[in-house]
């Protein structure tokens, strides 16, 4: 069996307008960090600089969690850490500002030999490091110390499902412990990268969040464990990827369901969120959406849906379903349970 | 216990030096090394001229594809080296498709970081600026409005995992592995683990990338890693003026199956997956942690989690990207995990004939190694004139051997180190 020991998280609450095209009048709504600086564990100056703002949060709390138990080195050097990531650009603007302006002065330059002497010198030195994929795993692991197997998995939100997963096999394997973390940072790049593969009918509404989670085999002997971990199952068909269709087959992983409470994600408007909530409802069980809550959370839809979840087991509710649709239709579930 | 083996059956690789799987041999035995002028990319005015590029033209392989793949595939490189390491063994691979079953495959591939190609895009860019705009947003958005789900740029990475799934029909999952230089090699890892774990039967893991892009190509430079070939220097790992690696490009994938898929099919497999190591320095960002512990720990681990002792090991492909950072500290880790033996077992990195590929170096190198194993053939350090250390077999020179067991190492930025054991199945 699988206990989750504990879980840290954080989310933006403040929201801004950010128009992604003028000329075909798109805009969403983002969900930007309040970083908190003054904590003891913000990273440190050279880190910052090669950051982006969710892996300041995700390195801050992931700190903090770590710090409520006392494992012994051994256990943290050893312990695998499996992360799922969302989009990779903070802001690529700021990034590469200067290599656009080149190109922005490039007709008044004749030759081109000048014009790509310029970018290169123009090229921010550690662009490659700021942009790094596995960027929040390897911070984490240089500021907890957690060492074990890893990967980072990404970055649409069923990456989280696959990270968990792996993490489930690691625990079924033997390991005691197991972290799993998600980090999603939204952006207008993250926004151009889901909503055309997705039925995006309103003005999206993308948050950046992340968090993690510690599983243990055991009901820890110190500190109690807060659910069990009883199923997760995905839907094992092959996305059409030449069909935008949103096709929402929910109901097949909860067959034969008997929980209490359903948790879901997937939608990143207010219209598709209506529609999940809608066909959800002939299920005839409590719903909560994790989009009405936060709004679109990418990687770490289902990191939140767990830790909404465990809110209301800690108020009795005795199984809950946490499903998600990643945005190419991929519907997974994960079942938690009082214990 | 005894743990199921997790077989390799088939595999496809498109490489600046085998543009297929069958071509890696004489590419090696000619010692063929794709240095050359870049041609993708205009490096006029850059400290460096050269990468490892596949030159010819790759549209003509996957003709048949749907409209919108090809569209994609003349933006997007990765999506297009895949696309053409797909359709070049189509027809080879169709008898294994078929009795592939969907709820029992899955995809898994590791996937270097996006970026928009700019440099096609110049004049869009120009314009968009001119008229007081945003320039990469309004571009994107362009480029983007099509009744698909496939986009022409900024795609999620997971697009690489599921277009193979879909040729594959890979239902179980569709998974991609976002960790750098290590991408591919996790990936293979992962896929024998979840056949392990019973999450699949067959597994199809590998990785695309390509550093052959303006964004990409000064971003490495700027960080130091690619050497400045005016000065004269070029990509020689493990020897002592090495400074710094050979930008790549590279697709590819091995197809991994069950003991029973294999048995009830009756599949003669061509490799196995043994085992592996997989850790994390926690050290830096920017730098290995110069230890070494957790490199070693991951050799180590490779060897112990596959039952293998270090003298059974009769070939190390390792990682030597020719960087300060990586080379020598790879060869102390070697020691310290192999004890005396490391210092009988021939060593080399073929990094400076097909260059440095990122996300896509492990399966690169693994399918090298499928080749090499088949041939009986050690490629040496082709460029290697002073090694950094006397103590290890640093091939100078091809060798004809037999190679039953092998370890292929991998280390990425951030401090990620894996390493594959894997066993000839030929033999």
């Amino acid at each position: 069996m699988t206990y989750i020991l504990d879980h840290n998280s954080f989310v933006s609450d403040v929201f801004i307008d950010e128009k992604i095209s003028e000329l075909n009048n798109i805009s969403v709504k983002i969900g930007k960090l309040v970083l908190d600086k003054e904590s003891d564990y913000f990273p440190t100056r050279s880190d910052q600089k090669v950051m982006r703002d969710d892996v300041k949060m995700s390195i801050v709390t992931a700190q903090e969690l770590l710090k409520k138990y006392s494992f012994s080195k051994k256990t943290i050097s050893n312990m695998p850490l499996f992360v799922s990531n969302g989009s990779f650009f903070g802001n690529f603007e700021k990034h590469l500002s200067r290599v656009l302006n080149v190109f922005k002065e490039a007709t008044l330059e004749g030759s081109r030999m000048k014009v790509y002497k310029k970018i290169y010198r123009a090229s921010p030195p550690l662009l490659a490091i700021e942009t790094l994929t596995n960027s929040n795993m390897s911070f984490i692991a240089q500021y907890t110390g957690l060492k074990g197997n890893n990967a980072t998995f990404g970055n649409t939100s069923i990456s989280t499902y696959y990270a968990l997963k792996q993490g489930l096999n690691e625990i079924k394997n033997g390991e005691k412990y197991c972290w799993v973390s998600s980090s999603n940072g939204a952006n207008i790049y993250s926004h151009i990268m889901n909503r055309s593969t997705s039925e995006v009918e309103l003005s999206g509404i993308e948050n950046t969040g992340g968090g993690h989670i510690i599983l243990s085999k055991n009901r820890h002997k110190k500190n109690k464990v807060l659910c069990k971990i009883t199923k997760m199952i995905n839907i094992k068909k092959v996305p059409n990827l030449h069909d935008q269709t949103i096709k929402r087959t929910w109901t097949e992983l909860l067959e034969n369901s008997k929980s209490e409470l359903i948790i879901f994600s997937g939608a990143i408007d207010h219209g598709v969120n209506k529609k999940d909530k809608q066909y959800l409802k002939a299920l005839n069980i409590p719903t909560i959406s994790i989009f009405e809550k936060y709004g679109y959370l990418g990687v770490s839809n289902l990191i939140f849906g767990i830790i909404e979840g465990l809110k209301h087991i800690k108020n009795g509710i005795k199984s809950i379903d946490v499903i998600d649709r990643d945005v190419y239709g991929r519907e997974s579930l994960i079942t938690i349970e009082l214990c | 216990m005894l743990k199921n083996k997790v077989y390799i059956i088939e595999y496809e690789m498109i490489s600046p030096i085998a543009l297929g799987k069958d071509e890696f041999i004489g590419s090696i035995i000619s010692n063929k090394s794709a240095e050359q002028i870049v041609d993708r990319v205009n490096t006029d005015g850059f400290p460096f001229k050269k990468a490892a590029e596949v030159k010819q033209d790759l549209s003509y392989l996957y003709e048949n594809e749907k409209e919108v793949i090809k569209k994609a595939s003349k933006i997007d490189r990765k999506l297009e080296l895949l696309v053409a390491a797909y359709w070049k063994s189509k027809k080879r691979l169709e008898p294994i498709i078929n009795i592939l079953k969907e709820e029992e495959t899955g995809t898994i591939l590791g996937v270097g970081s996006d970026a928009i190609p700019l440099e096609f895009f110049e004049e869009e860019i120009k314009n968009y600026t001119h008229m007081g705009l945003d320039p990469v947003p309004e571009l994107e958005t362009y480029l983007n409005t099509n009744s698909s789900m496939i986009n022409m740029v900024n795609n999620p990475y997971d697009i690489h995992s599921i277009y193979l799934a879909e040729k594959f029909k890979a239902g179980a999952f569709q998974k991609s592995i976002l960790t750098a230089c290590v991408s591919s090699t996790q990936a293979i890892a992962l896929g024998y683990q979840s056949i392990l774990n019973n999450e699949a039967k067959v597994v199809i893991a590998g990785g695309t990338d390509s550093l052959v892009n303006l964004v990409p190509l000064t971003a490495f430079g700027k960080l130091g890693v690619i050497p400045e070939t005016a000065t004269g220097t070029e990509c020689i790992p493990f020897d002592l003026n090495r400074n710094g690696t050979l930008a790549g490009e590279a697709a590819g994938f091995v197809i991994l199956a069950s003991e029973e898929f294999v048995d009830q099919n009756k599949i003669k497999p061509i490799g196995q997956i043994m085992g592996y190591g997989n850790s994390l320095d926690g050290y830096k960002i920017t730098a290995p942690d110069p230890s070494g512990v957790s490199m070693t720990k991951a050799i180590e681990n490779a060897l112990s989690n596959s039952g293998l002792k270090s003298s059974q090991i009769d070939y190390i492909n390792a990682h030597g990207t020719g960087t300060k950072h990586n080379d020598d500290l790879e060869l102390r880790c070697i020691g310290k995990a192999l004890g005396e033996e490391a210092k009988k077992i021939p060593i080399s990195s073929t990094k400076d004939r097909h260059g440095h590929a990122i996300a896509a170096a492990g399966i690169q190198e693994l399918c090298l190694l499928l080749e090499l194993m088949k041939y009986d053939t050690i490629p040496s350090n082709l460029k290697l004139k002073s090694p950094c250390s006397e103590e290890f077999n640093l091939l100078r020179e091809n060798k004809k051997k037999k190679i039953t067991y092998a370890l292929s190492n991998n280390f990425a930025f951030g401090g990620i180190n894996t390493v594959l054991a894997i066993k000839n199945e030929r033999v």
